[in-house]
């Protein structure tokens, strides 16, 4: 199996009904914090939690990620590595918001303390700092003083967990990870689930070896997926390969919406999981989900021959589902992977595993080839 | 007839049907979550309107992307057009982006599927 593959399938396999992890890695500017924090709100929407809890998971979300735009060492990160990043994790009943960015060395003793001090302060500590900061402190450039990190520590309940990790004498890389527990002590599960610090750096080191961008693991809908176009509209510029990339992330994606089966929690959602890699030369988009193996063997016919056609022959074959009235569903004539071959020239990637002997794990990764 | 307008949403297009001046008109983007449902009432007008067209029928292609269950509806409408270009003069202007090679593609393509006149117009 290669890496790539066995990642999708190592973070999705565990997925259970309003599981939800989306991870962002890049620079992040206001507009895609608005578009993160959109995207998080047709999510909570969903989620079975009440709306005060929703408006405290919106509202630290919103507090971590202006963070970023505010906080991150200012000079410009040409390198991927070393740019933010922004997970959104939820299991059972625990929502976390973890982030990482560049700062500046010489503001590391000043965050640690404060950071420090938030996390002695218990919940009355913590509404009287609030309002001293606020009376008192004069509001600096950077905007909002340290408000922001004692509102989230406030909102949450929880302690502020954080890493910094020096890169050069002048830069470190900030972790944080807050932790927002959904339900009453009293009707919560005992559950030592966590998503835990070293989860986010490990997950960060993965990804930057790996070269990937985005990636969700969840409910696929329509309202999803929209929003991750969204996403990736605003990051890229219009060109020719983001014009292919577009086209192909809809067919992929909306392959899932339709034909995943959620194996697990009922049949009205249905669990995948979708990621994109940024190479120098090209762009790989992967998608994974649980597909019943009667289904699974049809599919591995259909791409097998579809892989198998030149570009003339492709050509006939789109042509034909096309004019034929009497087959609509684009996905079982293959009409969405003859699209994507033909886009990107490359072969359709797949890949089967076993779950049991009625369910098996489908992977597809595609190539887009960047374009001058 | 009476005129058939539909405002666009993030996964409908724009839609445009003025039989009084037999000009139709799809914009934006089209990766509805069930293409027949969005469709089927627009390929019905047409059809209501194919049975007495125009002298001369613009079919104005806009759409800046469409995923490929739109494509089905998009040659079914493009069906109903060659229908009345038996009788009537029709035409199909599709525009595209310069930097989308597969929009421009897809015109050339289905120029030739279709007995319609096509104008392909590339825009900024």
């Amino acid at each position: 199996m290669s890496t790539q593959n066995e990642f999708l399938y190592q973070r999705f396999k565990d997925i259970e009904k309003d599981d939800l992890e989306y991870i962002y890695r890049g620079n992040i500017t206001p507009k895609l914090v608005m578009n993160i924090l959109d995207f998080a709100k047709s999510n909570l929407a969903k989620a079975g939690d009440t709306q005060k809890i929703k408006s405290k998971i919106y509202y630290i979300m919103g507090e971590g990620l202006q963070n970023i735009t505010r906080h991150q060492a200012e000079k410009e990160v040409s390198d991927l590595d070393k740019s933010a990043i922004i997970v959104i994790h939820k299991k059972h009943y625990k929502y976390y918001i973890a982030t990482g960015n560049l700062m500046n060395s010489n503001e590391e003793q000043k965050l640690t303390s404060k950071l420090d001090f938030i996390n002695k302060l218990d919940e009355t500590g913590l509404k009287e700092y609030s309002k001293e900061i606020r009376l008192t402190t004069e509001f600096s450039e950077r905007g909002g003083a340290s408000l922001g990190l004692i509102e989230m520590a406030k909102k949450s309940g929880n302690k502020l967990s954080y890493k910094i990790e020096p890169i050069d004498e002048k830069v470190s890389y900030f972790y944080l990870n807050t932790e927002i527990t959904t339900q009453n002590s009293e009707n919560t599960p005992i559950d030592n689930y966590e998503y835990s610090l070293d989860d986010l750096i490990k997950t960060h080191n993965f990804l930057n070896k790996n070269n990937h961008i985005i990636s969700f693991k969840g409910d696929f809908n329509q309202e999803n997926l929209l929003s991750l176009l969204t996403i990736l509209k605003n990051r890229m510029s219009e060109s020719t390969t983001s014009i292919k990339l577009y086209a192909v992330m809809v067919e992929l994606l909306q392959n899932i919406v339709k034909h995943a089966d959620s194996f697990h929690g009922g049949q009205d959602w249905k669990a995948g999981i979708f990621n994109i890699a940024d190479h120098e030369d090209k762009y790989t988009l992967s998608a994974g989900n649980y597909i019943k193996s009667n289904s699974s063997k049809i599919l591995a016919q259909r791409l097998d021959a579809l892989n198998s056609l030149t570009h003339k022959e492709l050509t006939k074959e789109y042509n034909r589902i096309l004019l034929n009235s009497e087959t609509n569903d684009p996905i079982t004539t293959g009409l969405g992977i003859i699209d994507i071959r033909r886009k990107c020239g490359s072969k359709v990637e797949y890949q089967l595993i076993k779950v049991n002997n009625d369910i098996d794990f489908l992977t597809i990764n595609i190539d887009v080839n960047k374009t001058s | 007839m009476q005129p058939y307008i539909k405002d666009a949403t993030a996964d409908t297009p724009q839609v445009k049907l003025d039989a009084e001046n037999g000009i139709f008109e799809f914009s934006k983007m089209s990766l509805p979550e069930d293409a027949v449902e969005f469709y089927t009432p627009i390929i019905n007008w047409l059809s209501e309107y194919a049975k007495n067209p125009k002298s001369k029928t613009e079919f104005l292609m806009k759409l800046e992307y469409f995923n490929t269950a739109s494509s089905k509806q998009l040659i079914q409408m493009l069906l109903v057009l060659q229908e009345i270009a038996t009788q009537n003069e029709v035409i199909v202007k599709w525009y595209y982006k310069d930097i989308d090679e597969d929009l421009q593609a897809l015109g050339e393509e289905y120029s030739q599927i279709i007995n319609v006149p096509f104008e392909l117009i590339e825009t900024k």
